[in-house]
């Protein structure tokens, strides 16, 4: 205090000192009234705060929550968008459908008549012969056109002309001509004029850009050449074919045919036979053939179809005298090698007192595309070898004059260039083996395109 | 008629009635042009050449595809599916 009294202000300064003492007592309790922090109320903010921090944090989640409904939401709302453009787009492609398929009188015309699609396929050879034993040596050629006209996807009508030339004539003869009905996915129905479903070769293989050489497997051969069965026959059938469901390409085919029958060109026993055009007894002919594929091309393993096959029917116009005949019939491919066999057995009834007309026939074939060999020319070239064989208990005097054998045996090599899949020039030379008579040799060659 | 005639019927008309059944029981799905194409591409070589070499989807035109198509179904006797897969496959080419 005595500081205080020793400056100017001595004598009054304790009046100063108090009203600044009271000012700076209300300055601090007002100043203290401001604080942020009072001592005491620390830990009610705290809780606040922590509170509104929980707060925020379940604000932001219900936010999250939402973000993702919406989301969500927007998803199906394009979903049902999406679906409903496709019913709308389905519906108008019913509507537009009914609409189309309500035909006007001449669309209906057009639909009952078809499409009318003529196409023409076929085949045709020239080629040149050289026989031994049946001293020939000419050239020859022939030309089969095949007619296709498609009425609709069901319905077919195929007629096939075989062209040839015959010594100093040309002659014409209808191989087939059927009209074809495909009933459903396992049936169609065939009638008319058709090649015999049985076995392979001749509904399949005698065709001359198909067949690999020039000759034909000694049952096989056509009319009065020979063999053992007629090519074709006049009638109706059914046929299809049944996917057998364990792999792809496998499947069982079928053929039931009912026709005017065989006939033969007169009663005598190893008579040829001929065309029965015109049925000569009330009696018909009746035959099948059942096939199936065994393997499924995706096993790898090649192509397996092994079939078997029969042809009967009453063939005397006098007396109720059956013909039979059974054959069975294997095709194994894999990649180039190609493997075929057949195997047949006919009985011919005869009147009493006659011996049966009996024959049988088989051949066997392997053929090898040389398309692996990386030489020009050479991996177009097919080797290929039959062996087939015939015996009949009996043969009419004509065509024993003509020179036909009993047990003909013919071993042919041949040698295929394909210039194209259905254009083939072949070589084959034949080596007559019959029991009983003597060894021959032929040299055939035919120039062959299929179209 | 004979005993043959009869078991020759009664196998003709087992036949008849097989199809008849599997006819409809046959599935109505049917497959894409894409898939008809690749299935027709796999059995082109299997099938065609079985009997002969198989013939390029180019030397006929779609039309005479679709009658060979019809031809060769008859003739070879395939099953229908296979043959609408060739058919879709060959006539691809044009």
């Amino acid at each position: 205090m005595s500081s205080l009294g020793n400056n100017k202000y001595g004598n009054r300064s304790w009046p100063r000192s108090l009203t600044l003492g009271v000012f700076l007592l209300f300055l601090s309790i007002g100043v203290g009234g401001l604080s942020p922090t009072p001592a005491g109320a620390e830990p009610d903010l705290r809780q606040e705060l922590e509170g509104l921090k929980a707060q925020l944090e379940r604000d932001r989640t219900q936010m999250e929550q939402d973000r993702q409904r919406i989301e969500q939401l927007e998803r199906q709302f394009q979903s049902v968008e999406t679906k409903s453009e496709e019913k709308n787009k389905a519906l108008e492609e019913k509507i537009t459908k009914q609409a189309l398929d309500q035909p006007t009188f001449g669309q209906y015309l057009d639909r009952f008549a078809g499409e009318h699609r003529l196409s023409i396929a076929g085949y045709g050879f020239s080629g040149f012969d050289w026989q031994e034993r049946a001293n020939t040596n000419t050239f020859s050629a022939g030309f089969e056109p095949i007619f296709l006209y498609r009425l609709s996807d069901r319905l077919l009508f195929e007629g096939d002309l075989e062209l040839k030339l015959e010594d100093t004539e040309t002659s014409v003869d209808l191989e087939y001509a059927q009209v074809d009905y495909i009933v459903n996915d396992y049936l169609t129905v065939v009638a008319g004029k058709f090649l015999l479903p049985f076995g392979e070769f001749i509904e399949r293989q005698h065709q001359v850009w198909i067949n690999k050489l020039v000759s034909r497997p000694l049952p096989f051969r056509e009319g009065d050449e020979g063999g053992l069965l007629p090519f074709s026959e006049l009638g109706a059938q059914v046929r299809g074919a049944i996917p057998l469901g364990y792999g792809e390409g496998t499947r069982a085919e079928y053929s039931l045919y009912m026709t005017n029958g065989p006939r033969f060109a007169s009663d005598e026993r190893g008579a040829f036979f001929e065309a029965n055009n015109t049925d000569q007894n009330r009696a018909k002919g009746y035959g099948a053939r059942i096939g199936v594929d065994l393997l499924p091309y995706d096993a790898g393993m090649g192509r397996l179809r092994l079939g078997a096959s029969t042809f009967d029917g009453q063939w005397s116009s006098h007396n109720k005298l059956w013909f039979t005949s059974w054959g069975l019939d294997a095709v194994y491919q894999n990649g180039p090698l190609a493997l075929r066999g057949e195997y047949l057995q006919t009985r011919r009834a005869m009147p009493t007192s006659i011996p049966d007309d009996k024959g049988e026939g088989w051949y066997i074939q392997a053929a090898y595309l040389l398309q692996a060999v990386p030489v020009p020319y050479l991996n177009h070239t097919e080797l290929i070898v039959r062996y087939s064989g015939q015996n009949q208990n009996a043969l009419t005097a004509d065509a024993l004059a003509e020179g036909f054998l009993r047990n003909p045996r013919l071993v042919a090599f041949g040698l295929d260039y394909w210039i194209a899949p259905s254009v083939v020039w072949k070589l084959e030379y034949d080596r007559d083996l019959p029991a009983k008579a003597r060894d021959s040799n032929a040299l055939l060659t035919q120039f062959a395109v299929g179209f | 008629m004979r005993k043959s005639q009869r078991l020759g019927f009664g196998v003709a008309t087992l036949i008849l009635l097989l199809t008849v059944a599997l006819s409809a029981l046959a599935a109505e799905s049917e497959p894409t042009e894409t898939q008809l194409f690749l299935r027709g591409a796999k059995l082109w070589g299997a099938y065609c050449g079985q009997c002969h070499n198989a013939r390029s989807g180019s030397e006929f035109n779609r039309l005479e595809w679709d009658t060979l198509l019809l031809h060769m179904r008859v003739r070879a006797n395939l099953p229908a599916a296979d043959a609408e897969a060739l058919r879709v496959f060959l006539r691809s080419s044009h």
